[in-house]
């Protein structure tokens, strides 16, 4: 173990700011071209034409914001991309379209009631869009200075703003570094800072720089230095949600309960006065109500009285679109002794629009272990992926992608960049995927504790 | 944060109007029917206005304080702050002129200017060396409907502060007198700590 090397990767790590990479990260839309067609791999979706078609169909319905309380639901067995769909909906939307998405299990709270949750989760899609009066500070940065304490290790900074009339100098605290070291801020940009939400905004670069020999990206911009002052109140148009509303009107610190996460149960009698200013707001065109998704995932999860609540709430003309997904074939409806396709009742399913999701060919198994291999940043040999893919269609979708990176260790770990055929077979003995942990129990269950079977044995012996 | 020129710093409708002897000054709360609110602190011996501060009620986010006359109280936990360094705008009104003292100002004396932007009803205060510059309006004024006159303005600097003086037209002196009046009338009651008073106006 060298740890001469250490200390240098932490300090690049800081620079660059590494995030976790999640198992949906590497979706950046649904990959449709401008008719609506899917393309066969397009950013980070692979396959499922006719899923993807559909969601775009469904994506243009949402955008054109007029129609509203649809619901599909997206079926399919597991690993076939039900998630993935979701969140390409989520991330064509872009920020302005409030998404919410959550498991159905969620509902489940002891803080509040069934109804509420679900209430809330509709509440927290529909967004509103209110034009502001917010104190910004605009300028363009003449010098930032970050210094780190010895003893504690806190961070503090200064940055200089100027215009064509003015500078000053503002004392910085530890989100606001982030933010800045985050968006790469540095001497020579124009910058916005929203005072209330903290937002900093890069408006481009300073024609007054642009002569020096910079490494510039592609989308840089080169804007004036701004006149007048640095603080400023400037009109600005913010979405906030239903939800956020409800809180903030509910309580003397509901803006803080906002952060904390535990807002309770809202009485029902704000929630009216609420809507209807809202109302009174979109008559003096003070706003816009903008419907958002709510996606509820492992809908099977909800018992009747949720779907009950689903089928009234859907039928409001403020409900957003909601999207269900579930892997379950004809299973129990919870809270009911009946069974019912997907869980789900059959007045509940009759009000969806249902996108079947179909199990991946190699071929497509392949491409996306490519892209997970470039999101989880692995190098890999052409041999290796066959064998991977191999897996892939063997086992399940799933298990081979855990594989990539914990293959990448071990390669690591015999000094090679690259993951070659040994390291796949070597994590493939060391983690065993479901199919095989069920053989192995089938043949080796007696040695179990608790075992139905050796109890049996034992009894029999004692008589 | 000091006051800005618009609507946040206008009368609306007709107030309730309360005073209150707190902290040793009177004063006085006036709450409008949108339950937006305006709170003025005035010295109890000579009624120099201290603090004038409203508070505009948003249904979407925090409401907060913004100061037309005094110091807002500085906010140690902001993510971003003006730093000590930096020249320090307050309104501080004498009986015959609204004054404005900017502090910490560093620059020779000549690099001040001042001028009334007409059409915006600012006084605007520029350096030539480009590094302070502000703008700002008289709220009172504007309540008023008085226009703000090119030449009315003047400035003196010294020690490090930069101070601009308007004088208050006859009409504003008018309405200072007679409040200045009310409370010299409840001042012959001897209020104590917490007393409250009956305003009308």
């Amino acid at each position: 173990m060298t740890t001469v090397n250490a200390p240098k990767i932490n300090e690049y790590k800081e620079a660059t700011r590494v995030e976790r990479v999640g198992a949906q990260s590497h979706i950046r839309g649904l990959g449709l071209d401008g008719d609506l067609e899917p393309r066969n791999i397009s950013q980070g979706m692979v396959g499922q034409k006719k899923a993807r078609k559909a969601a775009g169909i469904i994506l243009n319905t949402i955008r054109a914001g007029k129609i509203a309380g649809r619901s599909i639901l997206i079926a399919g067995q597991p690993g076939t991309g039900k998630t993935a769909i979701a969140m390409g909906i989520a991330k064509a939307l872009g920020n302005d379209i409030p998404f919410t998405a959550m498991a159905g299990s969620e509902i489940f709270s002891l803080q509040m009631s069934k109804t509420e949750s679900l209430t809330q989760a509709f509440r927290r899609s529909i967004g509103v869009r209110i034009k502001e009066e917010t104190e910004i500070v605009e300028g363009e940065v003449v010098e930032i200075e970050i210094d780190k304490s010895a003893t504690s290790g806190a961070k503090t900074g200064k940055i200089t703003l100027k215009t064509t009339e003015m500078e000053t100098i503002y004392d910085l605290g530890a989100k606001m570094i982030e933010s800045i070291t985050k968006e790469k801020i540095s001497s020579g940009d124009v910058i916005t800072i929203d005072k209330v939400s903290g937002r900093i905004s890069k408006l481009g670069r300073s024609f007054a720089k642009a002569s020096e020999f910079d490494a510039l990206g592609p989308q840089t911009r080169h804007v004036q230095c701004p006149e007048g002052e640095i603080e400023k109140r400037k009109e600005v148009v913010h979405t906030v949600t239903l939800h956020e509303i409800d809180v903030i009107n509910s309580r003397q610190k509901g803006f803080l309960d906002l952060f904390s996460g535990d807002t309770g149960e809202i009485d029902p009698e704000i929630r009216d006065q609420i809507d209807s200013k809202v109302a009174e707001w979109k008559e003096e065109g003070k706003a816009d109500i903008v419907p958002g998704v709510l996606f509820i995932d492992e809908v099977h999860m909800l018992d009747i009285e949720c779907f009950s609540f689903l089928n009234r709430a859907l039928e409001s003309d403020k409900a957003p679109i909601v999207i269900l997904a579930t892997n379950r074939g004809i299973t129990n409806i919870r809270g009911t002794n009946y069974k019912g396709p997907h869980g789900l009742p059959i007045d509940l399913l009759d009000r969806c629009l249902i996108i079947q999701t179909e199990p991946y060919n190699e071929a497509e198994i392949r491409s996306i272990l490519e892209i997970r291999c470039e999101e989880e940043d692995v190098e890999m040999t052409e041999e290796a992926k066959e064998v991977l893919t191999k897996i892939g269609v063997d086992t399940t979708l799933r298990y081979s992608i855990q594989l990539i990176t914990t293959a990448n260790l071990v390669a690591q770990k015999r000094k090679s960049n690259e993951v070659d055929v040994e390291d796949v077979r070597r994590v493939y003995s060391m983690f065993i995927d479901h199919v095989r942990s069920t053989q192995y129990l089938r043949d080796h269950q007696a040695e179990y504790m608790f075992d139905e079977y050796q109890k049996q044995t034992q009894k029999m012996q004692v008589e | 944060m000091q006051s800005q020129n618009n609507q946040y710093l206008q009368f609306v409708g007709k107030p309730h109007i309360s005073a209150v002897i707190a902290g040793g000054r009177r004063r006085v709360n006036y709450t409008f029917e949108d339950k937006s609110e305006l709170v003025e602190e005035y010295d109890i011996n000579n009624h120099e206005l201290i603090t004038r501060k409203w508070k505009r009620v948003s249904n979407i986010k925090e409401s907060q304080w913004v100061y037309e006359v005094g110091e807002a109280p500085i906010d140690q936990q902001s993510e971003l702050k003006l730093s000590n360094t930096n020249p320090i705008f307050v309104r501080k009104d004498t009986p015959q002129h609204f004054q404005y003292r900017v502090r910490n100002l560093t620059y020779p004396e000549d690099v001040y200017q001042m001028e009334v932007d007409e059409k915006t009803q600012e006084i605007v205060i520029r350096t030539t060396n480009k590094k302070y510059y502000k703008r700002f309006s008289i709220p009172d004024m504007r309540r008023a409907n008085l226009k703000l006159e090119q030449g009315k303005v003047t400035h003196v600097y010294k020690n490090n502060t930069l101070i601009v003086s308007y004088p208050k037209p006859d009409q504003i002196l008018e309405r200072e007198y007679q409040i200045r009046q009310e409370f010299d009338k409840f001042n012959k009651k001897k209020p104590k700590e917490g007393d409250l008073e009956c305003v009308q106006q």
